[in-house]
């Protein structure tokens, strides 16, 4: 029995908080899209597994219009979802001494330039420092989000929106038909379907190459990074306070609200390893599942500790485990842009994605120009 | 069964070690993994100028958990020593140079030091070729560093060491430019322990002069007793000196015939400006040392650091683009700000 044929105006295949949040644009764009989601439910990979931080301009002291930008998404995404903000936390930002890629002067002076509140930290919190390593330390003004709220407005906003979703349904592969209309077959609780459509938003992230390889498209190169963040307890003498120390291999402390852990991450130890994907190399997904998870935690929390002593009190409960996908030029100019890519063989088929959430203010300019208008 | 309970450091400094360096980092890399479920490998490369850096790369991707640091020139094996320590995250860090140190005994010297007081040294047992003269003269100055300055600076030490983190926080705390590791980790206080091992080859020793002048800067970076001596001596001769100048008065007095003091005159005064001038000699050499403690420069600059196949986070960019090929990089900023 050949499945049936659905018809949608758009299929959008992954339900992250790129995905979900695409649906609803079109949807203000009088499209009626359908949301296909691989896992039991939405926002559940790297929408979730990160480090909860909305940017506001700090993390980029050396492209001065990622931080502009950042600085303007701020408000946008506070005011956007004022009840999965989450600032019950004093944010301190830190520059290394040694191997840093910036300087105390030079951070203070970008910052000034985008406008970024920055003013030297109290006593109480340089205290906890060991300025053998840090040069300076100031306060920053900077939020983070609660990923399980996050999922919850963006279930309600597309149940309100009446947006179709189909969870545990993969997409499989993916052709054109004769009148020029793409056709993606599927396979989930509902058993094997067929779609019929004429725009398909493929926001997979880290899967953004499956199809592609099973529908016998070009692989658009991309570079995976097996990362792991450990989620600790801090010690009672840093209760509340998050710590980022720029900009070289240092370590971030940040607050994940939906598990009441702190995240702890590390540029040297949060990677594993790393591969570019082609033809023979693994399925991401897959390879996060197989690969035995042995933790670098330890190794974050003595390094860390060498910056701030107290972080050796730091108690590891957790791991969050990701594939972190990132464009091979952001390895040349230090960069993690968002890609909106139209493909070149089949113009229907969109590949979309952000490195970080704040970036889908961008994608309604993109939108306007493949000719989806409000 | 690895112990997952502590962390250990390798610290190795290289400098020229293109030959060795694979086979020792693979037996190292070996020992290691076998005994801790977390280490490093830290390299500190001294500006090797014979491809070791590129070598370095190849290894990278073959033994995991090693960092390479390049250091921008020629620094010496003792700073090399310093920047691995200084950025080594370890409860134990060990150091040991490539092709000379049996780093087959790690697991048992980390216990060791363990188990006892946290500094753990390694005594060379191969005797060194010298002169009966240089012999003695070191064997009188270890005597000296040991009576006079107070600290166990054993002849025969090598670079093979465990120090625990709290001995390697205090030894990256001192900023002397005069660094000698040997003896900063006899006179920081901690009780030490030594173990004898036969190196596998050991280089041959630097010249007469050089060793000279290393003792003379230990002497003088690690005491004041030198100072403490001359001072005296120059008390004492004023002493004398005060006594002599009675003596002439005396003469003045007493004898007739006192105009021809020729002789006894000019050997006063060589004598003291003699001794004057070995005085302001070694009050230059602390004057010296003042001078470039004041200047407080880096100890040294690292060039590179990098890691075992994994690559260095990227910061995220806010960029759109449109097309990730890399033959035509035609992707458009959206935006600006």
């Amino acid at each position: 029995m050949s499945p049936v044929t659905q018809v949608a105006d758009a299929i959008i295949i992954g339900g992250g908080f790129f995905g979900a949040y695409l649906a609803l644009l079109l949807k203000a764009r009088g499209l009626n899209p359908v949301i296909l989601e691989r896992e039991p439910d939405l926002l559940l990979r790297a929408s979730y597994n990160n480090q909860a931080r909305v940017h506001n301009g700090y993390h980029y002291p050396r492209s001065l219009m990622t931080a502009v930008r950042s600085r303007i998404n701020f408000p946008r995404f506070i005011e956007d979802f004022p009840d999965c903000v989450f600032e019950g936390f004093e944010k301190y930002y830190a520059v290394g001494r040694v191997l840093g890629k910036v300087t105390a002067g030079q951070f203070e002076l970008f910052m000034q330039r985008v406008g970024a509140p920055l003013t030297p930290a109290p006593d109480r919190v340089r205290k906890l420092f060991n300025f053998h390593l840090i040069d300076e330390v100031w306060t920053a003004r900077e939020i983070a989000f609660d990923a399980g709220k996050l999922r919850q407005v963006m279930r309600a906003r597309l149940a309100s929106a009446d947006i179709p979703i189909f969870l545990g349904t993969n997409a499989d592969r993916l052709h054109t038909s004769d009148d020029t209309k793409l056709v993606i077959e599927s396979s989930g609780p509902d058993g094997a379907q067929l779609w019929r459509t004429s725009h398909v938003f493929n926001c997979t992230y880290s899967g953004l190459n499956r199809i592609r390889r099973s529908s016998g498209l070009p692989l658009i190169p991309l570079k995976h990074e097996f990362t792991e963040m450990a989620l600790v307890r801090p010690p009672e003498a840093l209760a509340g306070i998050s710590v980022t120390v720029m900009c070289g291999p240092f370590f971030s402390l940040m607050p994940f609200p939906d598990r009441g852990l702190w995240t702890l991450s590390h540029v040297r130890y949060t990677p594993h390893h790393s591969w570019r994907d082609d033809a023979s190399s693994p399925d991401p997904y897959e390879h996060l599942e197989r690969t035995p998870k042995v933790t670098n935690g330890p190794l974050m929390i003595r390094d860390a500790a060498r910056f701030m002593p107290e972080i050796a009190n730091c108690r590891q409960e957790d791991s969050l485990w990701e594939i972190k996908t990132v464009l091979p030029q952001s390895e040349l100019d230090d960069g993690r842009p968002i890609l909106f890519q139209r493909d070149s063989h089949i113009p229907g088929l969109i590949s979309i994605m952000g490195g970080k959430l704040d970036n889908i203010y961008d994608i309604p300019q993109e939108l306007d120009a493949i000719g989806i208008l409000s | 069964m690895p112990d997952r309970s502590l962390v250990v450091s390798l610290v190795v400094p290289i400098f020229n070690d293109a030959d060795v360096l694979g086979s020792f980092l693979k037996r190292a890399s070996d020992v290691l993994a076998s005994s801790y479920a977390f280490y490093e490998i830290i390299l500190v490369d001294d500006g090797s100028t014979d491809g070791t850096a590129k070598l370095v790369g190849s290894l990278l991707e073959a033994i995991p958990r090693i960092r390479y640091l390049g250091l921008t020139r020629r620094f010496g094996r003792e700073i090399a020593i310093s920047a691995g320590l200084e950025t080594s995250i370890g409860d134990f860090v060990v150091v040991a140079v490539a092709g000379v140190d049996p780093i087959e005994r790690l697991p048992e010297l980390v216990r060791r030091c363990r188990n006892g007081s946290g500094v753990l040294c390694g005594l060379s047992t191969i005797p060194l070729p010298e002169s009966p003269f240089s012999k003695r003269l070191s064997t009188l100055f270890h005597a000296y560093c040991r009576k006079a300055l107070g600290f166990d600076y054993r002849e025969n030490a090598t670079d093979f060491r465990v120090l625990s983190r709290q001995a390697v926080n205090a030894i990256t705390r001192i900023r002397d430019r005069h660094r000698y590791l040997k003896v900063f980790t006899v006179t920081m206080g901690f009780e030490v322990d030594f173990f004898d091992y036969e190196p596998s080859t050991r280089a041959g020793r630097a010249t007469f002069s050089e060793r000279l002048n290393h003792a003379i800067e230990i002497a003088i970076a690690n005491s004041r007793h030198p100072l403490r001596f001359v001072s005296r001596l120059g008390l004492l001769l004023s002493g004398l000196n005060v006594v002599y100048a009675g003596y002439v008065v005396v003469i003045y007095l007493f004898k007739r015939d006192v105009a021809e003091g020729w002789t006894t005159l000019s050997l006063q005064m060589t004598g003291m400006f003699f001794f004057l001038f070995l005085i302001l000699a070694v009050l230059c050499e602390y004057i010296g040392r003042i001078l470039e403690e004041t200047q407080d420069r880096p100890l040294y600059f690292v060039a590179t650091e990098k890691n075992s196949s994994v690559l260095l986070e990227n910061s995220i960019e806010k960029n759109i683009l449109n097309d990730t090929t890399l033959a035509d990089r035609e992707w458009h900023v959206t935006g600006g700000g």
